[in-house]
């Protein structure tokens, strides 16, 4: 499932799973997605090559399924989103290398910058 | 149809901390029209099914729960470190800052995705609000809108805690 992940990288990949969780959320047929593009139009939108491969991984997820994505339970989608964030968070952990104490430091330190909006 | 008086947007406490720090007050959002599928306006017809309401009550829930397998949570995290890859390419921000967002979201605890919704007068936003275009089978009324750079003075912000 989700060919040519591995072959990504963190960067492409981000963009990748970003548009394919958001195409499946709103469930765009791959020819949809190739009609109407989501984020079309907008600064910073999905170059082609990112486009081609989400449609592609929609389409296997069609194909796994034996339907399209708009005729998939709202259970089974939610499972295919959850899957492509996981391939995100594994590959965060494998090459960006969190460290924990500079993280909640980090952390600490924008909780005090911005408090919680009150008005 | 005419357009909008207001935009919601639902987001969480993590992304609008790091879109003030890191970049320069200005939020990316989605947002709609709708507030809420179970309060029906009498000016529009048929609301989506996951409204700023919706996906606010899901994300108290989770975190009030302490379901550390949320989903959309984790589609948070992912989407926070999707924006800062996406604005580090495109030279806004530094490769150390970057790093310092990554390790954030890495650190940060449920508490922090804690939802907030943004009230946006639309004709603050007119220019830039960009709508997304709906695959053909969706209903024509569930029109959502992009807004990439929102600066912190067009919208107010409302921390959510009803279930």
């Amino acid at each position: 499932m989700f060919s040519a992940a591995s072959t990504l990288t963190l960067a492409q990949l981000l963009e990748v799973t970003y548009y394919a969780r958001i195409a499946l959320d709103r469930r765009f047929r791959p020819e949809d997605l190739e009609r109407t593009p989501i984020m079309a139009g907008v600064a910073g939108e999905p170059g082609a090559e990112v486009q081609k491969l989400a449609r592609d991984w929609i389409a296997e997820i069609q194909l796994h399924e034996g339907r399209p994505v708009d005729q998939l339970k709202e259970e089974t989608l939610e499972e295919y989103q959850r899957q492509l964030s996981d391939l995100v968070e594994k590959r965060v952990r494998l090459e960006s290398k969190p460290d924990p104490v500079r993280g909640r430091r980090l952390l600490e330190e924008l909780r005090r910058l911005v408090p919680i909006p009150v008005h | 149809m005419s357009a909008p008086l207001i935009l919601y947007s639902a987001n969480t406490l993590l992304a609008y901390r790091i879109n003030q720090i890191y970049y320069s007050e200005r939020h990316f959002v989605w947002c709609n029209p709708y507030f809420s599928a179970s309060a029906p306006s009498i000016d529009v017809q048929m609301p989506p099914s996951s409204t700023p309401s919706d996906i606010c009550r899901n994300l108290v829930g989770d975190v009030s729960q302490q379901d550390v397998h949320s989903l959309k949570i984790q589609s948070n995290r992912t989407g926070i470190r999707t924006g800062a890859s996406s604005r580090r390419n495109a030279g806004q921000i530094t490769e150390e800052q970057f790093r310092e967002i990554d390790q954030i979201v890495s650190a940060a605890k449920l508490a922090d995705f804690r939802p907030l919704l943004y009230v946006i007068p639309f004709h603050l936003v007119a220019e830039q609000a960009k709508p997304v275009p709906p695959a053909d089978r969706a209903h024509p009324f569930s029109q959502e809108y992009i807004i990439k750079d929102l600066p912190r003075l067009s919208f107010d912000v409302l921390e959510w805690s009803w279930r």
